[in-house]
């Protein structure tokens, strides 16, 4: 029922996009995700915006997870042999310009599947400064989430609150340059482990007795991330990006991410083909253990067996193409974009995996008005 | 390490900012550039989030947030 509604809500805006007297784009993509370690996840998405009188903003969006997993899951007692489950998220937002530097947004971001339910709410101011050189924008997130296992009563779920504030600043250097600097700090407070997993734990006994017991995480989570970056059209037509982003939180997990991309237009911006490459590395949570061993009878007071929060690397490389499709009064532009990526992860100290490599393939298109 | 951090790249920005003049209207042409701007694709930005924010730990600082993935 809720589906249907926010879907409803959401065809509305999206044909108001297309039929509005004012500016306005609307766009389709669909990323398919497919790893070694056979997970396979379908992720459409659809989105519209449109502006109207040049003071007001209204978006909509849908997505979803389509998510096939085959892998035998070995701690896991619900479900030994994988599972299939689908995951649907809304998008509605509106926002309000009182003067052509400053824009005030509001979006409400739920999504729901079988076993994770969120109501997400986000506030966004946006100021230009200095002859528009410079752009501010702060905003804020509220997410609050329940977390259960599939097929159980919504009275077993437990809760998780999200919240967050983030702080943007991007400098135009010169005309060919820009600077962005971010920062954001993200507090977490709930149920936070997996209602799925189980832990190994070994205790020092002569008969090595084994436990299986649920995860357990801490409830509170304070994280911090500081991104840097620059854009430079570095020859005619030629654009060179460059990025770097340092993340710390209170479980002691740290990491490091850097990223490039180089892109070239070509037959007046009508084609552009482009190429990225992402590394990221990153230390284990304080509490992570490949292997938890303890005394007989204890039971540690924090285990996960999450390989997220083991210490591990990875890198992110792909190709993108994008294509002008139509040029009209109408439809000021239309184009289609077609995007292949491999990402490959190695798990330096999670026992049951030690990487795994997926290829992502994405195609979209979209209009502008 | 965080305030360090943040005090570096506030300054670098003020340097940078210190020997920078205005970029007038006129010379915005290749700023305005699609392949320049953050968010001329939003659909292909959430989509590359979404996808990293369900297989690594770190999050922030790229943009939105919100709603569970059961795809681990």
């Amino acid at each position: 029922m809720r589906l249907q509604v926010g879907l409803r809500a959401a065809a509305a805006l999206l044909l108001l996009s297309l039929s509005a007297q004012g500016d306005g784009r609307a766009g389709a993509w669909l990323s398919v995700y497919s790893d070694d370690d056979a997970l396979t996840v379908l992720s459409p998405q659809v989105s519209g915006e449109v502006e109207l009188e040049d003071r007001y903003q209204l978006e909509a969006g849908y997505d979803a997870d389509i998510i096939s997993a085959a892998s035998v899951d070995v701690v896991s007692a619900a479900s030994p042999r994988g599972y299939e489950e689908v995951r649907h998220g809304l998008r509605l937002g509106a926002g309000y310009r009182p003067n052509a530097e400053t824009t005030l947004s509001a979006r409400y971001v739920p999504s729901w599947e079988p076993d994770y339910r969120s109501q997400g709410f986000a506030a966004a101011a946006r100021t230009e400064l200095w002859e528009r050189n410079i752009d501010l924008r702060i905003d804020g997130r509220l997410n609050v989430d329940r977390v259960g296992r599939s097929g159980e009563p919504e009275s077993t779920f437990r809760d998780l609150t999200q919240g967050s504030v983030g702080l943007s600043f991007g400098l135009s250097v010169d005309p060919k340059t820009t600077l962005q600097v971010a920062y954001e700090v993200q507090l977490l407070s709930g149920f936070q482990a997996s209602p799925y997993r189980f832990v190994a734990i070994s205790w020092s006994d002569p008969a090595q007795t084994r436990v299986l017991v649920p995860e357990q995480s801490p409830e509170e989570r304070v994280r911090h991330a500081l991104a840097v970056g620059t854009k430079k059209a570095i020859a005619t037509d030629w654009f060179w990006g460059v990025s770097y982003r340092f993340y710390t939180d209170s479980w002691s997990v740290v990491s490091h991410t850097g990223e490039t991309q180089l892109e070239r237009a070509f037959f007046n911006d009508r084609v552009v083909l482009g190429g990225s490459l992402r590394g990221y590395v990153q230390g284990d949570a304080s509490f992570y253990r490949e292997r938890y061993r303890t005394a007989f009878g204890r039971l540690p007071k924090y285990r996960v067996a999450d390989k997220v929060l083991s210490r591990q690397w990875s890198w992110l490389a792909g190709l993108r193409s994008e294509v002008e499709l139509a040029r009209g009064s109408e439809v000021a532009v239309v184009r289609a974009t077609m995007k292949m990526e491999i990402l490959d992860q190695h798990f330096q100290n999670f026992a049951p995996l030690a990487g795994r490599r997926a290829v992502i393939t994405s195609l979209g298109v979209s209009g502008e008005m | 390490m965080t305030r360090v951090l943040l005090g570096l790249s506030l300054v670098l920005a003020l340097l940078f900012l210190a020997g920078c003049t205005p970029v007038r209207p006129w010379q915005r042409n290749t700023l305005a550039h699609r392949c320049m701007t953050s968010d001329s694709r939003p659909e292909e930005a959430r989509a590359r989030r979404h996808m990293l924010g369900a297989r690594e730990t770190t999050q922030g600082a790229t943009g939105e947030a919100g709603g569970g993935c059961g795809c681990k």
